[in-house]
């Protein structure tokens, strides 16, 4: 009787099936639980394994680990899980990265990163909560193109966020520089008592700096500080180097996020080497002959408000047309008292 | 009752009548030719090619500029004696979408200062409105310059770089080569660019630009600059 139960309860069972007898589908159903367990197991450690493989991936980049300069393309630091989500912490992040190329094609780039975890209100370079500031200088062939820190971290509310990224591109002259576009500051510090301070404004799709987006939503603020202030400094950069950070992050009450990026080029004056058999020497090409780069714009100029294309021509024109039949109806008038004078034989009579 | 109207008076009210139509008449026409005026101002290029292949083919038919060595000096003031131009320039950067700024100052124009400044080898970019809101702004006549044409700067450091025009071109918005504009083409180029053609009252712009190309001729100490 408890096998039939067991075994109604783990299939349904039309009223004219005879099935096994009872011992065999207690083995049977023990069995089917085995399977259970092996794939609930099987599941947990795909779960694990998938969850652990991002945070692997997302290991500072600047870090300690002579791997760093493998993956110097890409700067990752003081996103989740290295730092915390939660409330009351001081968080200061910054990344500085030197990119040099030659005219030769040689590339190379130097990165210095540093990150400070302390609770809300303790000043850097104090860092008890990370023991840091953890700082790293890492050199590498290849040159540095995106930098992503600061993003999602202390939602929980009474957080400071201080996030600087620094990139000078090093490039021979003669080298174009792109425009750096901006979408920052979108959707941020909506909330109660809340300020706003970002230059220059922009909300360029897929642009070169992307930060203090959704961020510091939850209102209010921290000893009468600006709630949220991000800055972008350049106009151009020589190299692709684009920049993401503080976005989505302090979104609790009471927190502050402060953020900057600075984008520098520095143009080399490029040198030609001449040698002759005698005496052998070493001249410098005169930099005035090179070209001077420019930065190339996007789209065109809008240079008119159009007031001389529409200016009041048309009013012109109607009085214009008003006065002229004003005059139609005044000639018509003097033609017909002129005729009627001639009619009359110069005399007119009223009663 | 019955009075009589003399003559002389009757024919006097006739008269008041040809006079009044002729006023009219005269209002009538001023009202009219100003009004046609107004459009034909319109800035356009009124009787050239309006999308030329390359202007600056058309330079190169010509002996070769030659290579300056002018330092990077701010451009202080622009000279185009052909349309009356003599003013103050001031220094345009990028707005946040990578797209040029415009001169707040619809009398002054402005240079693109992430580009060569003039005299330097590249092209240098001055930029300036074609009107305000009320009426024609400093570069109205730019259209107008023709081949040969001076265009002069006055640098900070106490020179004047000079330039000779050597084609105009209009371009549709959506066409502009800013790489032609913008770039260096070997030589040290001038480019005076404003807004022209057709005005979209729906988008509050015009529908063109206008762009004249020039040359770098020489450079004088400022004070031999006779017109600034």
């Amino acid at each position: 009787m408890r096998a039939q139960k067991r075994f109604h309860d783990g299939r349904r069972v039309s009223p004219t099936e005879t099935g096994p007898t009872p011992r065999n589908a207690i083995g049977r159903e023990s069995t089917r639980r085995e399977g259970v367990i092996l794939v609930g197991l099987l599941t947990v450690f795909s779960m694990l394994t998938w969850m652990a493989l991002p945070i692997a991936l997302s290991a500072p980049a600047g870090a300690s680990s002579p791997a760093a300069v493998d993956t110097a393309p890409a700067i990752t630091q003081c996103n989740p899980p290295d730092f915390p989500i939660t409330a009351g912490f001081q968080v200061t992040c910054t990344v500085t990265v030197v990119n040099n190329t030659t005219s030769t094609g040689a590339t190379s780039s130097t990165v210095t990163t540093s990150a400070c975890l302390a609770a809300a209100g303790v000043v850097f370079p104090s860092c008890p909560l990370n023991s840091g500031p953890i700082t790293s200088t890492t050199s590498s062939t290849q040159l540095v193109t995106s930098v992503n820190q600061c993003n999602g971290i202390v939602t929980g509310g009474g957080s400071n966020v201080f996030c600087n990224v620094t990139v000078t591109n090093n490039v021979p002259v003669g080298t174009t520089a792109a425009p750096v576009t901006v979408d920052q500051c979108i959707g941020s510090a909506g909330g109660g008592g809340s300020t706003q301070a970002c230059a220059p404004s922009g909300s360029t799709t897929s642009a070169t700096v992307t930060q203090c987006n959704g961020s510091v939503t939850g209102g209010g603020t921290y000893a009468s500080e600006t709630t949220l202030g991000c800055t972008v400094t350049g106009d151009a950069s020589a190299l692709p180097v684009t920049v993401n950070q503080c976005n989505g992050t302090a979104n609790g009450g009471g927190s502050a996020v402060t953020c900057m990026t600075t984008m520098t080029n520095n143009f080399v004056a490029t040198t030609t080497t001449t040698t002759t058999t005698t005496p052998a020497t070493t001249t410098t090409a005169p930099p005035s002959t090179t070209t001077v780069p420019s930065v190339i714009p996007l789209g065109a100029p809008q240079t008119g408000a159009g007031g001389a294309s529409r200016s009041d021509d048309s009013v012109w024109i109607a009085l214009g047309v008003l006065a002229l039949v004003g005059a139609g109806a005044a000639m018509s008038v003097a033609l017909r008292r002129r005729r009627v004078l001639a009619a009359r034989g110069g005399f007119d009579r009223h009663e | 009752m019955r009075f009589i109207t003399p003559p002389r008076h009757r024919k006097r009210q006739s008269t008041r009548w040809w006079v009044l139509a002729g006023v009219l008449l005269v209002v009538a026409v001023s009202c009219i030719a100003v009004g046609l005026h107004g459009h034909r101002v319109s800035p356009a290029l009124p009787h050239r090619q309006e999308h030329p292949a390359s202007p600056l083919a058309a330079a190169s038919t010509t002996t070769a500029p030659p290579v300056t060595v002018v330092a990077r000096s701010t451009p202080v003031t622009l000279s185009i004696p052909a349309i009356g131009v003599a003013v103050a320039v001031s220094e345009l950067g990028l707005n946040p979408d990578g797209t040029v700024q415009v001169p707040t100052d619809f009398q002054e124009p402005g240079w693109y200062r992430l580009g060569p400044s003039p005299g330097q080898v590249g092209s240098a970019v001055i930029l300036g409105h074609v009107d305000s809101y009320q009426g024609p702004a400093v570069f109205f006549n730019l259209r107008s310059l023709t081949a040969g044409d001076a265009v002069d700067v006055t640098l900070a450091d106490g020179l004047v770089a000079h330039f000779v025009v050597t084609s105009v071109a209009m371009y549709p918005k959506d066409q502009f080569p800013a790489q032609q504009v913008y770039g260096s083409h070997g030589n040290s180029q001038l480019q005076l660019v404003t807004c022209g053609g057709t005005f979209d009252s729906q988008t509050g712009h015009y529908l063109s630009n206008i762009v004249v190309y020039s040359s770098f001729v020489t450079t004088t100490p400022a004070t031999a600059q006779a017109h600034l």
